[in-house]
Formats: C-alpha cells, sequence, structure tokens
C-alpha cells in the first residue's frame, strides 16, 4: 500500500461525500465548495465515483440466490434448508407486500408523477426515482370516510417508505415506523411513513414528497439533493 | 437463536452479494459464497439481536469467507473467470459500469475492501473501523487512498463512455 500522506483537503472531501462531518463541519465545507472551484470540482468526481459504484455494483444484483453450486460438506444440510427458508422468506414478502390488484405497479409509475382519479381529489404519487426509490405497490383499502390509498416504494439498499393517502377528515393511522411526516393538501391528508430510513434523508425525502404533491411534480433542483442524500445515507435499517 | 434475529438477512442479500463480488471479482462466486455464509449466520448459536451490530455481524461472515476464497485462488493460481458480456448493451450506463467494475478489479484487495465496506456495505468510519480493527484515522486514509487508487485505475483504463455525437 503507497505510504505517502493524504492531505487533509482530501480526507475533508472523502469524509463529505461519505456523510462523516459534524453539521458544524459540513456547513464549513460547503461554503468551501461554493467559492473554491478546484475542491468543487473534486467533490463531483468524488460524488460521480460513489455513485457509480453503488448504483453499477450494488442496484444490478438481483435479490433471489440461484442454489449452490459449491458446498462445505458440514454445513450442506444445514445450508441448503436455510437457504430453501431465506429464499421462502424473500418470496413471501414479495408476495404480501404486493397488492393482488394492484391498480399500477412498477415501471409505468415509477416513470411519471401519477394522479388518482379513484379518491375524491386527485391523490398525486411523486417519482421518488431520484431518491433511489420505485413504486412497487398500491393498495386502496376503506377507510372512515371514502378510500385509504397506500403506496409503497422500495429502494436497493432495504429503504421502504409508504404513503398514505385519504381524505383529511378520515382517522388517520399512525402505527409503525421509525419516521413519520403528516400533511394536507385540499381535502386529501397525506402520511408518510418510513421504515428505517435516516432521519436526515428522510427529511429530505418527506420534503421532496410533500412539495411534489402540492405542485404535481418535483421541484426543479430537487432531484440533485435526493440523489446526494441517497448517496452519503447508510442502508436502511428495518 | 431466535427467529427475529435473522429477520434482516433477506433485506441484506443483495448488498451481501455485491460486497463479496466487489472483493473476489465474479458475480457467480459472490452467489455462492453468500448463500453459504447465509447458512453459517443461520446456523450460528449466537446472533447478535441488535440490528446495526446483525448488519455488520454478517458482513464480517461474509468478508472472512470472500478473503478465504481469494487465498485459495492464490493457491490454485485460478483468474476470476471473465464476466459474461451483452454485445448490444453498450450504452454509457453500462460503460460506466463496466469502467468501474474493471477499475475495481485492478486494485489491491485492501482498496476494494474498504470501497466495498464503505460504499456497497453503507457502514460508517467507526463502524469500519471496528470491524477491521484499526483506528477511525486509518479508515479515513485508507478510503481515500483506495478511491484514489480506483480513479487511477479507471483513467488507465482503455474504456471509455461513448459520448453521443450531434450534429456530426
Amino acid at each position: 500500500m503507497a505510504t505517502e500522506r493524504t492531505s487533509p483537503d482530501e480526507l475533508l472531501l472523502h469524509a463529505l461525500v461519505d456523510g462523516e462531518l459534524s453539521p458544524r463541519e459540513h456547513a464549513a465545507a460547503a461554503s468551501r465548495l461554493a467559492t473554491d472551484r478546484d475542491f468543487a470540482r473534486a467533490y463531483a468526481t468524488l460524488m460521480r465515483l460513489k455513485a457509480s459504484v453503488v448504483e453499477g455494483v450494488a442496484e444490478a444484483e438481483p435479490i433471489a440466490l440461484p442454489l449452490p453450486r459449491r458446498r462445505d460438506r458440514r454445513i450442506a444440510l444445514a445450508g441448503g434448508l436455510s437457504a430453501v427458508a431465506v429464499a421462502f422468506g424473500i418470496v413471501l414478502a414479495i408476495a404480501i407486500h404486493r397488492n393482488p390488484e394492484p391498480i399500477a405497479s412498477g415501471p409505468e409509475l415509477a416513470a411519471q408523477t401519477v394522479k388518482l382519479v379513484s379518491l375524491s381529489q386527485a391523490a398525486v404519487l411523486p417519482d421518488l426515482g431520484p431518491a433511489g426509490l420505485k413504486l412497487a405497490s398500491t393498495v386502496t383499502q376503506p377507510g372512515t370516510k371514502g378510500e385509504v390509498l397506500t403506496a409503497t416504494y422500495l429502494g436497493p439498499r432495504g429503504c421502504r417508505l409508504e404513503l398514505r393517502v385519504q381524505h383529511a377528515e378520515s382517522d388517520v393511522a399512525t402505527a409503525g415506523g421509525t419516521d413519520r411526516r403528516n400533511w394536507r393538501v385540499g381535502e386529501l391528508a397525506y402520511q408518510l411513513t418510513a421504515y428505517g430510513m435516516p432521519p436526515e434523508r428522510f427529511a429530505v425525502v418527506a420534503a421532496a414528497t410533500e412539495r411534489a404533491t402540492r405542485a404535481g411534480t418535483l421541484p426543479d433542483g430537487v432531484d440533485r439533493r435526493l440523489r446526494e442524500a441517497r448517496i452519503s445515507a447508510p442502508p436502511c435499517l428495518t | 437463536m431466535s427467529r427475529k434475529s435473522h429477520a434482516d438477512l433477506p433485506s441484506l442479500l443483495p448488498r451481501l452479494v455485491a460486497f463479496a463480488r466487489t472483493i473476489i471479482g465474479d458475480a457467480d462466486s459472490a452467489r455462492d459464497l453468500v448463500q453459504e455464509a447465509a447458512a453459517r449466520a443461520l446456523a450460528a448459536r449466537q446472533v447478535p439481536e441488535e440490528p446495526r451490530a446483525y448488519r455488520a455481524w454478517v458482513f464480517k461472515i461474509v468478508r472472512n469467507a470472500a478473503f478465504d476464497e481469494l487465498r485459495a485462488r492464490a493457491l490454485r493460481r485460478q483468474e476470476p473467470p471473465a464476466p459474461a458480456v451483452d454485445l448490444w448493451r453498450y450504452d454509457d450506463a453500462y460503460i460506466a459500469k463496466i469502467t468501474v467494475e474493471q477499475g475495481l478489479a485492478a486494485i489491491a484487495p485492501a482498496h476494494r475492501e474498504i470501497i466495498a465496506l464503505i460504499d456497497i456495505g453503507g457502514f460508517s468510519y467507526a463502524e469500519t473501523a471496528e470491524m477491521i480493527g484499526v483506528p477511525i484515522g486509518t479508515i479515513m486514509s485508507r478510503i481515500a487512498r483506495a478511491r484514489t487508487a480506483l480513479l487511477q485505475a479507471i483513467e488507465e483504463s482503455s474504456i471509455r463512455p461513448l459520448k453521443s455525437s450531434h450534429g456530426h
């Protein structure tokens, strides 16, 4: 391994890219980004590199694992049973998570902002693709006043968000999740619930989601913040 | 061992495969390795209950298995198999992906490991330091060196993302 010392600026840049700076250090680095072009260029390069590693290597992997080709005899039996159990668990989790009769799912919804007309006023389900979250399913259930729509967004690193939309006068469910944000748009009440997402990242995503439901689409400039919040944040823990 | 202990394992599998793949170089071996590591984890008698500790524990099992595999390959002098290539997927994003993969394959295993732990595993510097058993300052300098090595490897590779040619 190389023995040359790494400069303090380099260490600062990498720590910034990895989300390791304290709020005060982060603010100082952010102000330097605005004034130091070389620093900003190096930061952009490192962010791009990290994003390439995260997206190119991590997100392309399929969830299901094939049966092993090479086995350790000592754990062959336990391994086989366990692998089947894990695979079954994955399939079961996906099956439970999906709506048997989804309004729409997958790329069609992820590709564009969708307005649903089944609620009393059009509900907006934003495209959270820039945040690395894909709309996986939508479920409608009867509520105290009309239908309740629950949209589930999934990320590749264990992140899950649920966006619940219902009539503003309906009782709002508040169970579960690790973080939550509520807001109203006209006659509709929105509730965004996170499962294991780091609070800083959720704050960025929730703010963007709220703005999108008010404006009908993600406002200009939000994409970059969502991407940065995703890349610099740790994976979600459930 | 409680059932709840392994509740996070399915959601960790993609990252574990990507982590193993980054260290040992090919996807098929990485999947086999993670499957065996998952079996070991499920058979363990003592399992961390706290989610972060559990994640670090499982990654450590995969990390140890990956380095065992690298050592075994060195003894067998076996080169990692070339990744399957689909000639008709050569768009900018795919070439960028290949470029990063080739860059990762070209740098030292220790560099690949630190990048895999922080960028793919998503571990903080403190968690990575604890996992590897070095001070946090060492992690800071190692990740800087590793990324510099990766950038140099990409710079030296012959593959470049194609630029679209409008107006020619």
